[in-house]
């Protein structure tokens, strides 16, 4: 099996366990976890196609990367910030009660 | 056995390694493991250091890429020297024991496994913090220590006020760390690298620095100052240093053995290492006389403020903990102070003794409390002496190495150190004087609370029914009272061993590359050494135009005005002495060598290097007071040989167009006791000539003439003049 392979492997098994999370789970803060693992699935498999890829130009991949590691930190303080706000509104942070639209 | 930088990285990774495993198991075996990994961390920091004393004045790094990013890599290392090698030593010999402590203290507690993987991260974290070798590593650990410290304050986070007090320490120190960031890019930004030693290139040695004190901003300050301040304000939030102190006395929510870890071994200690360990960095602007402000400076009065202030507070808490607490950020204050005032040394003295002592303060006072049943309140306690005489010893040996009770405790020898290094500086005399207030006041309130604690009669329940520990929690007290008391005796002014060993790094740092390094000097503008506490040392070559209007303490009243030339402040290495003078044999080098190790002051030396600074305008090559320096150095004309040869190196390579050194005024500048030597140069731009053998100057207090250039010129012209390292600005 080539490392190419590897990687890719590794990172569906990351995406599956993230999609399952981001699904399944009622915790809020488990959703977000969940979406940040499908996010770094995402991440390795940049990372996995540009070192063992066609085209090993410089720092390409790894700009990609830096991009959408920035992009999740931001989705992360966004989502943290959204979490507590439902949470000081109704002691709670079950996806299923944040069900309505009304403040 | 000893032990290679390239295996410094083991000394964090086995507590980090237990962390991990506590991260997937809750079993209590996770205690064991996590001693274990200190225990063997701690037999590692030996080895490391046994190999870095025996050779102090090297900086053993070991660099590798972390990724490649664009053109260049981002690098990352490790650094083995005698500094991180005693911090190393102190953090595992003390998280060992506190570790061990922790099994009594915390045994009942439901997350007992959790506590030990948050203290494994918290050593792991520190401890890659002190064998870092670039500042990108260091501040990846810093920010887990700020992580872990988080997690273990608000260890009890089902208590509102220790959730509160975790993110209050987060967020302070967040705040002094955004300045560390700022400092980190703009030091990455300048010279293109983040590590401290990397033969040559590194950001604390002689061509980066030069380069970055010779920079001014259009405030004034050298870019060298702008950067130290911010990253002395990471150290200010860390440290808890005036007016980020806030966070430090909340933090005592946390279990008390992580009072004991945070406040004596890690986390507070990190600021005071990281100031340490950009020394050179600080220190790069204290020769420059027109800034507004020197790092260095700001350094000693915020410590000074420091000092005062927490020993000012301590006298009014009633918390075991909290009186506790502000006296580390009253010593605190006391290490920054002598980083500020130029004793490096005393400072890491004082670091070291002070973690001994507080760790074992703090233990103890864990060991009250829980004995007390978690009664802090030393109105509540009393009594307490005779029921707990293991605890009560201890404790009183630990206050008085506080207090700095003379001869036998180690707090006494390193806060005199801090004190006469003080009394030295020249600056001002205010933070000595806030030193001296705050060491009245801290014998009185340690006094006052061990008689609140140990004295009189029980006032509650809790201390009326107290009784001594197990044995689990008051070895460690023993072993820590046994250190607070003996460590002392490793840096005595008698037998100064520990700062002799430390200080092998404080004088070297940023000089020892500039000779085979010289080929960086190339579009450099100045490079500047620390002044160490027992030399001053500068090391600068500038290609900035300079100009009398801008230098008015070169100003010779007999030179006409000059339009542009060279500022030069030189290093000359002792070594290279023999190769130079023919007449020199050989075995003369180690001879100088010897002589000048001894040398203080003016032309300071030391293992081989001779230091002397000098300026060289188009029209001056100033410095270099040679009368008190005759009467120290039997090996004077060599390195004046040198100074004038450097001189006329650079005439040479057509920098000022002359023929050499050839009149010389002598100047002292008083004002630190640093020494310039001024020689006039004629401005005719007179091709240089290249004589065979090097021409000995003369030289008569008050004037020399002469200079050898050739032999110089060429030894040295692989290194500093080579490839025309200096351009003629006219």
């Amino acid at each position: 099996m080539s490392p190419l392979h590897l990687c890719l492997l590794i990172s569906s098994g990351l995406f599956c366990i993230g999609l399952a999370g981001a699904l399944a789970r009622s915790n809020t803060i488990l959703v977000l976890l969940g979406i940040e693992l499908m996010l770094n699935a995402a991440n390795l498999n940049f990372i996995a196609f540009w070192r063992f890829g066609p085209s090993t130009t410089p720092a390409n991949g790894m700009i990609f990367v830096l991009f959408s590691i920035a992009v999740a930190a931001a989705e992360a303080a966004v989502g943290l910030a959204l979490i507590i706000a439902v949470y000081r509104h109704q002691k709670n942070i079950r996806l299923q009660d944040a069900n309505t639209l009304r403040g | 056995m000893t032990s290679t930088a390239e295996s410094l990285w083991l000394i964090p990774a086995l507590p980090l390694l237990v962390a991990g495993i506590g991260t997937i198991t809750r079993h209590r075996a996770v205690a064991f493991a996590a001693i274990l990994a200190m225990a063997a961390s701690f037999v590692l920091s030996c080895l490391a250091l046994n190999s870095a004393l025996s050779d102090p004045a090297a900086h053993t790094a070991y660099n590798f890429a972390w990724f490649d990013l664009g053109t260049g890599a981002v690098q990352l290392g490790f650094l083995l020297d005698p500094l991180t090698a005693f911090m190393c030593v102190m953090v595992t010999f003390v998280g060992t024991l506190i570790f061990i402590f922790s099994l009594g203290y915390m045994k009942a507690d439901a997350n007992f496994s959790r506590f030990f993987c948050f203290l494994s991260l918290f050593a792991a974290a520190m401890l890659g913090l002190l064998v870092a070798n670039s500042l990108l590593l260091l501040f990846i650990c810093w920010e887990l220590v700020g992580l872990a410290s988080y997690l273990l304050i608000g260890f009890w986070f089902h208590k509102p006020s220790a959730a509160a007090a975790a993110k209050k320490a987060f967020i302070t120190t967040r705040i002094g760390d955004l300045g560390l960031l700022l400092g980190m890019l703009w030091l990455y930004n300048s010279t293109g690298s983040l590590l401290f030693f990397d033969g040559g290139h590194g950001v604390l040695e002689a061509a980066h620095l030069a380069s970055l004190a010779g920079q001014t901003l259009s405030c004034g300050l050298a870019v060298s100052t702008a950067i130290g301040l911010l990253i002395f304000c990471g150290a200010v939030g860390k440290s808890g240093q005036f007016p980020l102190h806030v966070w430090l006395p909340d933090a005592m929510e946390g279990p008390t053995p992580v009072s004991a870890l945070i406040h004596a071994a890690t986390m507070v200690a990190a600021g005071v290492f990281l100031v340490a360990r950009v020394y050179p960095l600080m220190s790069a602007d204290a020769l420059l006389a027109a800034v507004p402000v020197h790092a260095l400076t700001v350094v000693a009065f915020i410590g000074a403020i420091t000092a005062l202030m927490g020993a000012l507070i301590a006298c009014g808490q009633n918390d075991i903990k909290r009186v506790l607490a502000f006296s580390t950020v009253s010593q605190l204050g006391y290490m920054m102070l002598a980083l500020g005032v130029g004793s490096w040394t005393a400072a890491i003295f004082h670091l070291l003794t002070h973690a001994f002592f507080k760790a074992l303060l703090f233990l103890g006072a864990g060991s009250v409390i829980h004995a007390a049943h978690h009664e802090q309140d030393i109105r509540q306690l009393g009594g307490l002496g005779p029921k707990m005489k293991v605890t009560f010893v201890t404790f009183a040996i630990g206050m008085m190495a506080l207090s700095g009770v003379p001869f036998l405790f180690s707090g006494f020898w390193s806060k005199e150190a801090i004190l006469h290094a003080a009394h030295e500086w020249d600056v001002s005399h205010l933070p000595l004087l806030a030193g001296l207030a705050a060491v009245v006041l801290t014998a009185f309130y340690m006094t006052r609370l061990v008689a609140e604690t140990f004295f009189g009669q029980p006032r509650s329940a809790g201390a009326e029914h107290a009784h001594e520990n197990s044995a689990v929690m008051t070895v460690p007290l023993v072993i820590l009272a046994v250190c607070a008391v003996l460590l002392g005796f490793a840096g005595t002014p008698a037998c100064p061993w520990l700062q002799a060993r430390l200080s092998g790094t404080a004088l070297h740092s940023g000089m020892e590359h500039l000779f085979e390094g010289g080929q960086h000097l190339r579009g450099r503008s100045k490079i500047a050494g620390p002044v160490g506490e027992d030399c001053v040392a500068d090391v600068a070559v500038d290609p900035r135009p300079v100009t009398l209007q801008q230098r008015p303490d070169l100003r010779d009243p007999g030179a006409e005005p000059v339009q542009g030339g060279l500022a030069a402040d030189l290093f000359i290495q002792g070594r290279e002495t023999r190769d130079v003078g023919h007449e020199q044999p050989a075995e003369a080098g180690p001879d100088v060598m010897q002589e000048s190790r001894h040398s203080r002051g003016g032309l300071g030396c030391r293992q081989g290097p001779g230091l002397a600074r000098a300026a060289v305008t188009q029209h001056q090559v100033a410095g270099l007071d040679l009368v008190p320096v005759a009467q120290r150095h039997r090996a004077l004309r060599e390195f004046a040989v040198h100074v004038s040869a450097v001189a006329a190196v650079k005439v040479g390579e057509g920098v000022a167009g002359g023929t050499g050194g050839q009149q010389g005024v002598v100047a002292r500048e008083g004002a630190r006791r640093q020494h310039e030597v001024v020689v006039l140069l004629p401005a005719d731009g007179a091709a240089a000539r290249q004589p065979e053998e090097p021409a000995v100057g003369q030289f008569e207090p008050g004037r020399f003439q002469g200079g050898g250039r050739s032999r110089v010129g060429l030894l040295h012209g692989r290194q500093v003049a080579g490839g025309g390292s200096f351009e003629s600005r006219k």
